[in-house]
């Protein structure tokens, strides 16, 4: 190898000095966490909430059910299949 | 062996047992080596400041698995070099050469000679950027980091002969790339 390659090599990769930008990269403060109990402690109270609003609605406004009405024009041609599914459910 | 034998291992026994200061110390122990590999194989501060991140966290995060079977600085040369190896193939730098001539032409005297040597030295850079991946990691670690051809070894390791004839290839290819500096370098 020709020496002026040599010298060219080594000058033109000659080592270098990190940023400062590297070190608070790497060693920067992690944030705190919260405490994983208080995060249950939150989805628990949540469902909680959620299940008594589910409960107290549910209890406000009964389901009504209307009453079935007979469609002649909708009338279904009964076969063995249809008296099944009827009959097993 | 690459190792500063026992006040490393005090180092990296505190590290082990997770206290702050000591691995502060050993990013300032290491950060300029790590930076310096990052940057000179990647080509640029943006991607080598990636590598080095990713090989710290990798050396803090991994450093209950060294064993001391190998010298400490050795381990973190083989994170550095598996984190440059791992980092995918970034968009290069299109140098534009038109602004740089008419810069190099309103320049004169020592400011012009200067303007010359980091022209070379860009050339220099670029040409190592264009060798495989395992031809420039070869280059890096013998003219960034100074290691002998046992050392490189190593760190990758691979024979001494694998090294020797990766860096007489990569030689060649770089003397082929750059035959048309040898001038300019006489006269810079």
């Amino acid at each position: 190898m020709p020496e002026w390659l040599e010298r060219e090599l080594a000058a033109g990769l000659a080592p270098v000095e990190a940023p400062g930008a590297l070190r608070e990269r790497v060693l920067r403060p992690r944030p705190v966490l919260p405490a994983r109990r208080v995060s249950v402690f939150l989805i628990a109270a949540a469902m909680v909430v959620l299940s008594a609003g589910t409960v107290w609605l549910s209890a406000r406004q009964p389901v009504r059910v209307s009453n079935a009405r007979w469609n002649p024009a909708t009338r279904a041609p009964i076969n063995d299949h249809n008296c099944v599914l009827c009959h097993t459910l | 062996m690459l190792v500063r034998e026992s006040p490393e291992r005090e180092l990296v026994e505190a590290c082990k047992r997770g206290e702050r200061d000591a691995f502060r110390t050993l990013f300032e122990t290491y950060k300029n080596k790590v930076y310096s590999v990052a940057l000179r194989f990647a080509g640029e501060e943006a991607a080598a400041m990636d590598i080095a991140q990713d090989t710290f966290v990798k050396l803090f995060s991994c450093i209950r698995d060294f064993r001391g079977e190998a010298g400490f600085e050795t381990w973190v040369y083989r994170m550095v070099v598996n984190s440059c190896l791992d980092q995918k193939r970034r968009t290069r730098r299109l140098v534009p050469l038109a602004d740089e001539l008419m810069a190099t032409l309103r320049a004169s005297g020592d400011v012009l000679a200067q303007m010359l040597r980091a022209e070379i030295g860009d050339r220099v850079r670029a040409a190592v950027e264009k060798l495989t991946p395992d031809l420039r990691i070869v280059i890096v670690l013998r003219y960034t980091e100074g290691l002998a051809y046992d050392q490189i070894a190593e760190v990758l390791g691979c024979s001494q002969g694998t090294v020797a004839s990766r860096l007489n290839r990569a030689h060649k290819a770089l003397e082929r790339r750059l035959a048309h500096l040898a001038k300019g370098v006489a006269h810079a």
